[in-house]
C-alpha cells in the first residue's frame, strides 16, 4: 500500500513539474523576448498593479512574455535567489528581467552575472546600482518629496508634530523620499517637528504598521501629521486613523494605488495620495527592455507611450519620467474611470 | 485581631490565587504588570482605557490563531501553516462573497472561512498522522503549497475597501463600552470554549497525552489519528476565524499579508508557558503570552526606542521573559526532587 502511494506521489511530481515545465520550454526564436518582473514581493496591492502594465504591454505583442517571479515576502536574499533562478531558466533565451528592489546594494553581484549572461537588467528603486542598463523612475524623487512635504506643512497648519513611515529602514527610494521630507520641513518649517527619527516602519504589513501608528498616536497624543512612502503598509496607518476618529482633523499624505485609497480619500481617513500609477511604470520598464532588445538605447525626450513617460529625462543610468500624481477627493474618482 | 485577620485573608486569597494560575501564568502576571508599570513610568501617557481597549484590540487576531497554535505546541508541534491558512481562508472567503455579490451575513462569511480552515487543517492531519511527516515539516511545507494555491487558482487581486462587503466594514467599526472592539469577545469566547475542551474532555487529556509521550497516548488507548485529524482540523478553524477578522478589521482583503509573522504568534505561545516539546501548557497562558507579547511590541515607541533598535529590544525582552519561566520551572522541579 505505502509503495502504491509513494510511486502516486512521484507519479504527480514528475507530471507537475512536466506541466510546468511546458509553460516555458517554447523553443528560443531571435525576435521573441521573455521579460520577468521582479516585484518587492509577490501578491501585494502595488506589484500586482504594476505587473498589469507588463501585461498590457505584452498583450498585442505576440512575440513578447512577461512573467512575474520571486516570493511573497519582501527580501533581498529572496530575491538573489530568484535571480539566480531565472538566470539558468532562460539560458539561451533572449531575456530582460526588471527588478523593484527590497535592498539595491546586495543585488549587485547577481545583477552582475544577469548582465553577463545577456540579460537586459532595468531597476526600480535603485538609483545608486551600477549593473543594470537603466534605472527607471516616474519622476524626480527630490522633486516629488519636497513638494510632499510643503503640501503636508499647509494641511497641519505650519505647526505641530508629524511622523514619516518607510517601508522599512534599508529601502533605498522610501528613506530618500523621507530624508527629502525631513530636510525640506527644517529648512521652512521650523515649527514642525518630526516625532521619531529613524523613521518608523511599515514592514511591508500594514497590521504592523496599523499597530506602530496606534502607539504613535499613544506616545505623541498632539501629532498633526503622517507621510507613508509605502502603499501597502499605508492601508493601516488608514484604518488606525480612522479607528482613532482623527479623520477630520489629522493629515494624511500617502504614497499608492488610487482603487486601494478612495476609500479612505472618501471617508477623510487620507487627505491625498501621490505617487504614481505603477501600471504605467510597470508598461513604461517592458517598453524600454523591448527597445534596448531593439537595439535602441535611452535618450532624452523618448517617448515611451505611456502617461508620464512621453518625454523621459536620462541622465547616466536614471531614466526618469516627467510627472507625479496628486490624487484628492476631487480628481481621484474621475483618475480611476479613466485609467483602472 | 484585625491585623491577623487581614494576614489570613492574604494569605487565603494568595493561595486561591496559586490554585487559579500556575508558576509560570503566575510569573507573566508579574511580567505583564511590571512592564505596564516600567512604561507608565517613562510615559504616563500609557495609563487610559483608550490603551487597555487598544492592546486588547490588536491582540485578537494573535492571540486567535495563537489558540491553535498552542494546541498543536501542546501535542508537540510548531505550526508554521498557520498564517497561510489564515489568509487563506479570510481572503478566499472575502473573494466568495465579492463573486455572489453578497455583503451580509458575516456569520456565513465566517462558516465559510472555518470550512476552508478546517479542510486544510484535515489536510495537515494527513500529512502528520497518515505519512508520518514530522510537524515542523509537513506544516512549512503546508503552508506554502496553500499560499501558492491560493495565489494560483484564487488569485492575488486584492479586495479594496470600496469593493469588501458591508458586514466585514460593519464588523471592523463595531466597538461597545466607548471602545471596546467586539471581536475581543469572540476571542475571549475561544479561548473558554478551547480551555473547557483541553481540561474537561477525553481529547483534551489525549492532546496532553500526546504532547508527553506519543509511545504512553497509544499504549494509554488513544487513537492518535483521530486525535491528531481532530486537533488539526479545529486549530485550522482557529486560524480561519482569524483570518477573517484581520481581513475585516483591515479592510482590505489582500493575499500576501499575514504570512511571515508566524514567529510573533510561536514566540505569544512559547512565552504564554507552553511547552515546546509538548505535554504542558494551557489557554490563559497562550492569552497571557499574546498579551505580553502586543505589549512588548505596541509601546516601544511609547518608551523612547527609535525603530532600528525595536527589533533588538523586543527580542532581547523575549529572552529575558522566557528565561525566567525557565529559571521558574527548574525551581519548581528542584523542589520536587
Amino acid at each position: 500500500m505505502k509503495k502504491i502511494v509513494a510511486i502516486l506521489l512521484a507519479l504527480v511530481l514528475v507530471i507537475g513539474l512536466a506541466a510546468c515545465a511546458s509553460q516555458t520550454e517554447d523553443a528560443a526564436q531571435d525576435d521573441e523576448l521573455i521579460i520577468a518582473h521582479l516585484p518587492k514581493s509577490i501578491g501585494g496591492a502595488w506589484y500586482t498593479r504594476m505587473f498589469a502594465g507588463f501585461e498590457r504591454f505584452a498583450a498585442d505583442r505576440p512575440n513578447v512574455e512577461v512573467v512575474q517571479i520571486g516570493h511573497t515576502t519582501g527580501d533581498a536574499t529572496l530575491q538573489i535567489q530568484a535571480i539566480e533562478d531565472f538566470i539558468v531558466e532562460v539560458q539561451g533565451r533572449n531575456a530582460a528581467l526588471c527588478v523593484s528592489f527590497v535592498s539595491p546594494e546586495p543585488l549587485e553581484g547577481v545583477l552582475q552575472r544577469a548582465m553577463e549572461a545577456g540579460i537586459i537588467v532595468l531597476g526600480d528603486e535603485g538609483p545608486f546600482n551600477t549593473n543594470l542598463y537603466y534605472n527607471v523612475a516616474p519622476f524626480i524623487d527630490a522633486e516629488y518629496a519636497a513638494n510632499a512635504a510643503h503640501e503636508l506643512a499647509s494641511m497641519i497648519g505650519y505647526e505641530g508634530q508629524y511622523a514619516i513611515f518607510v517601508n522599512n529602514l534599508g529601502a533605498a527610494l522610501h528613506v530618500l523620499w523621507a530624508d527629502v521630507i525631513r530636510e525640506t520641513m527644517e529648512t521652512y518649517y521650523p515649527n514642525i517637528e518630526l516625532v521619531t527619527y529613524p523613521y518608523m516602519e511599515g514592514l511591508h504589513d500594514p497590521q504592523n504598521a496599523y499597530e506602530r501608528t496606534m502607539e504613535l498616536f499613544r506616545a505623541f497624543p498632539d501629532l498633526r501629521g503622517i507621510y507613508g512612502a509605502s502603499s501597502t503598509c499605508s492601508a493601516g496607518i488608514a484604518r488606525a486613523i480612522a479607528e482613532a476618529g482623527r479623520c477630520d482633523t489629522f493629515a494624511f499624505i500617502t504614497n499608492g494605488v488610487a482603487d486601494l485609497y478612495v476609500h479612505f480619500i472618501h471617508d477623510g481617513t487620507v487627505n491625498a495620495v501621490t505617487g504614481w500609477d505603477p501600471s504605467m511604470h510597470g508598461e513604461a520598464m517592458a517598453t524600454l527592455a523591448y527597445r534596448i532588445f531593439r537595439g535602441e538605447r535611452a535618450y532624452d525626450g523618448m517617448d515611451l507611450g505611456v502617461a508620464g513617460f512621453d518625454a523621459v529625462n536620462v541622465s547616466g543610468t536614471q531614466v526618469t519620467g516627467n510627472r507625479w500624481q496628486w490624487l484628492t477627493r476631487d480628481n481621484i474618482d474621475e483618475i480611476i474611470e479613466r485609467y483602472w | 485581631m484585625n491585623s491577623s485577620q487581614n494576614a489570613s485573608g492574604t494569605k487565603f486569597s494568595l493561595k486561591s490565587l496559586s490554585r487559579i494560575f500556575s508558576g509560570s501564568e503566575q510569573i507573566l502576571i508579574v511580567c505583564i504588570v511590571a512592564l505596564c508599570a516600567l512604561i507608565a513610568i517613562i510615559n504616563p501617557i500609557f495609563f487610559s482605557m483608550d490603551t487597555v481597549f487598544d492592546m486588547l484590540r490588536t491582540s485578537v487576531v494573535v492571540g486567535i490563531i495563537a489558540i491553535g497554535v498552542g494546541l498543536v505546541m501542546i501535542n508537540g508541534g510548531v505550526d508554521l501553516s498557520c498564517m497561510s491558512i489564515a489568509i487563506f481562508a479570510g481572503y478566499t472567503s472575502t473573494r466568495i462573497f465579492v463573486a455572489l455579490d453578497l455583503q451580509e451575513p458575516m456569520i456565513l462569511m465566517f462558516l465559510i472561512g472555518i470550512a476552508i480552515g478546517a479542510s486544510l487543517g484535515f489536510l495537515n492531519a494527513v500529512f502528520i498522522a497518515f505519512f508520518k511527516i514530522p510537524i515542523f515539516i509537513a506544516t512549512l511545507g503546508a503552508g506554502v503549497i496553500y499560499q501558492g494555491i491560493m495565489l494560483q487558482f484564487i488569485g492575488h487581486i486584492y479586495v479594496t475597501p470600496a469593493h469588501m462587503p458591508s458586514g466585514a466594514l460593519a464588523l471592523a467599526d463595531n466597538t461597545v463600552l466607548g471602545g471596546l472592539h467586539v471581536s475581543v469577545f469572540i476571542l475571549i469566547s475561544l479561548l473558554v470554549l478551547t480551555h473547557l475542551l483541553l481540561r474537561y474532555t477525553m481529547v483534551g487529556r489525549g492532546i496532553f497525552a500526546m504532547g508527553g509521550s506519543l509511545i504512553s497516548a497509544q499504549r494509554a488507548g488513544y487513537n492518535v489519528k483521530r486525535l491528531n485529524i481532530m486537533l488539526y482540523t479545529f486549530a485550522g478553524a482557529m486560524y480561519a476565524i482569524g483570518g477573517v477578522i484581520h481581513v475585516s478589521v483591515t479592510r482590505f482583503a489582500d493575499p500576501s499579508q499575514l504570512v511571515g509573522t508566524e514567529l510573533v504568534v510561536v514566540s505569544s505561545v512559547v512565552l504564554g508557558g507552553v511547552s515546546i516539546v509538548g505535554g504542558r501548557g494551557s489557554m490563559l497562558g497562550v492569552f497571557l503570552g499574546t498579551l505580553l507579547t502586543i505589549l512588548i511590541r505596541n509601546n516601544l515607541v511609547l518608551m523612547g526606542v527609535s525603530s532600528d533598535w525595536q527589533a533588538f529590544v523586543f527580542g532581547l525582552v523575549l529572552i529575558c521573559a522566557i528565561s525566567l519561566q525557565a529559571y521558574q520551572r527548574n525551581r519548581a522541579q528542584k523542589k520536587l526532587a
